[in-house]
Parts: structure tokens; sequence; C-alpha cells
């Protein structure tokens, strides 16, 4: 009876994320800041974030067909984003000839903005040091520990999300993070 | 913050009193940093998000169209990189055989200038007059010579006959 219900209940969330994507101009504006946050975290490149956002929802857009609800809607375009950052490394690093862009974000720009006002100018000046650390050594962070930190982090998913989303398992997920965290740690001066 | 703390509790599950310290400053920092990224990604948004999907198309052409060009520049400069370096290797090897054949020609030469020498050195040397002590000797070998050759042409005759 129980199994009836739950599956039934599966059922109709996979019937609602499909018919999600009916309105996609709806499913742009809820899930495009967390696409583009994702990419810019990932790529720290304004234009290159921008430009895969909009290369996600085209491919949301031509595959929504295939789309059949077995994950969420979110978990769904954030694999897509995943696979264009995958992609977008990929042909940056055969690309060696292209010169950076000149619209990379720099740590220092980035640790402009501190969260909330600080008490002091020495704790903001601390506060600017410590989201520059962390800026630096995640983008010195390997790929998938980088998308890893991320996703755990930023957009604040699950470990269970992430190893769907990624398609790793549970336990690899929780390697990649810790082994980000030891460098973040490392980065931002506490010990290993 | 909290939030993060807790995240991070599950992966560090450290009890003493630096470690904790240590920890806080993890989470702090952490916190600072995704606060600092949703604020940057949410300055660069535009007002309105409306899905522009012909944009995204052109574009996705345009990059494409620029991805080929590169890629073909790429090739072309690195064809033409390999014939710069190619030419003058070629030029360099031809020079090289061309001056290997002039020096065996000049070797083959004088060789056979140092043969020719030593062949008039050795025509002079067995065409010296015969000492007069030798005289009759020498005589002999020329009857004998003769005899030899006169015996020849009979047999020749004979044979012939």
């Amino acid at each position: 009876m129980e199994q009836t219900a739950a599956s039934e209940l599966t059922q109709l969330a996979r019937e609602q994320a499909v018919l999600g994507l009916a309105d996609f101009d709806e499913v742009v504006r809820l899930y495009r800041p967390r696409v583009f946050r994702f990419l810019l975290a990932s790529l720290r490149d304004r234009d290159a974030a921008e430009n895969l956002t909009q290369d996600c929802f085209l491919k949301a857009y031509m595959g929504r067909e295939h789309f059949r609800g077995d994950s969420s809607l979110s978990t769904w375009l954030m694999k897509i984003a995943m696979n264009l950052v995958r992609d977008h490394l990929r042909s940056k690093r055969l690309r060696f000839w292209t010169k950076t862009r000149e619209s990379a974000l720099d740590p220092v720009d980035v640790s402009d903005w501190v969260p909330d006002g600080r008490s002091s100018p020495e704790a903001e000046l601390v506060a600017r040091t410590q989201v520059a650390h962390v800026w630096k050594t995640v983008s010195d962070l390997p790929a998938k520990q980088r998308s890893v930190f991320v996703l755990r982090f930023v957009e604040e998913m699950e470990l269970k999300e992430i190893a769907e989303l990624t398609g790793m398992n549970p336990s690899t997920v929780k390697t990649h993070l810790y082994r980000a965290l030891a460098a973040v740690r490392e980065g931002v001066g506490g010990k290993q | 913050m909290n939030t993060e703390k807790m995240k991070l509790d599950e992966l560090y599950p450290e009890r003493d009193a630096a470690s904790r310290r240590d920890l806080e400053v993890l989470a702090n920092s952490i916190s600072q940093f995704r606060a600092a990224v949703h604020h940057i990604a949410s300055q660069g948004e535009p007002a309105q998000v409306a899905w522009q999907l012909e944009q995204a198309r052109q574009r996705r052409r345009s990059v494409r169209r620029r991805l080929v060009l590169e890629w073909a520049m790429a090739a072309v400069t690195a064809i033409v990189l390999c014939a710069a370096a190619v030419v003058p290797t070629v030029n360099s090897h031809r020079e090289h055989v061309a001056q290997l054949q002039a020096q065996r020609q000049a070797q083959i030469l004088k060789q056979r200038e140092a043969d020719s020498a030593l062949l008039d050195q050795v025509t002079s040397e067995l065409s010296e007059a015969v000492p007069d002590s030798m005289q009759p000797l020498a005589e002999m070998g020329a009857d004998h010579v003769s005899y030899q050759s006169t015996a020849g042409e009979t047999e020749k005759n004979n044979g012939r006959n």
C-alpha cells in the first residue's frame, strides 16, 4: 500500500517536473540565477558564464522532449551546466592560442565586496583577505573538486544531489569535497 | 555560517579547541565566499531575463563559426611554420649532399693523379737502360721472346693448314 503511494507520488513529481518545462520563460526566470552563479564560480569569467548560461537554457529548450522527470528540473539543468563547463574547459585547453579573456574575475575584485558591515576596518580587511584566499584556492582546484565544492558550499546542495548530478557515488563526492576543503583550509591559513 | 559549521562538522569530527577555532575560521571564510559569489552573480544580472531563443541560437551559430575559423587559422599557421622549418632543412641537406659529392670527386681526382704518378714512376724505373754486364742476358731474353713468337706463329700457320 505504502509502496503504491510512494510510486504514485514519484510519478506525480515527474509529471510536475515535465509540466514545469511547458512554461519555459518561467523555468529561465527561476533557475537562471542558480545556473549563472554555478558557471561564474566554476569559470571565474563573467562573459563565459553568461554565454554558457544561454547555451544551457538553449540546450534544455532543444532537449525538453527528452526530459522524463527522473531527476528534478534543477538537477537536470545543473547537469547540463556541468557538461558545458567541462566542454568549455576542454576546448579552452585545446585552443591554447586564444588569449586570456579580459572579463576574468580577479580575486581582489571579488574580495572588494564583503557580505556585511564589519565592526572595524581590521575585521573588514581580514574578511576580504579570507574571501580572496578562498577564491584563489577554489580557482586552483582540479575541475571535479571545484564543481563539488561550489555545488556544496555555494549552491548548498546535499551530497546525494551532487552525486546524482555528477554521476559519482556519494563516497567519491565526499572524497572530492574533503580534498577541496583541505586545500581551502590550507589556503585560509588553517592546519591541514 | 551555522550551516557551514554543520557541513564541516560532518567532514571534520574534531573536538579540540584549536581545531574548532580553525574550523570556525574556515566556516566563516566559506560563508563570506558564498555571499560574495551570490552578490557578484546578482550584480551582473540583467533586469529583464526574458528568454531570447533566437538570440541564443545566433550566438551559438556565431560561436561555432568562430571556432571553425580559429581552427582553420591555427591549421594554416601550423602548416606555414612547418614549411618554414622544413624548407631550410631540405636546402641544407641538399647543400650537404652536393658538398659531399664535390669532396668525393676531388678525392677521386687526387687518387687518379696519384695513381698515374705511380704508374709513371714504375714505367720510368722499369724502362731504365740495361747495364753492360747484363747485356748478354738481355739479348738472350730477346732471343727467347722472338723464338717464342716465331714458334707461336708457326703453330698458328700449321693449324690453318
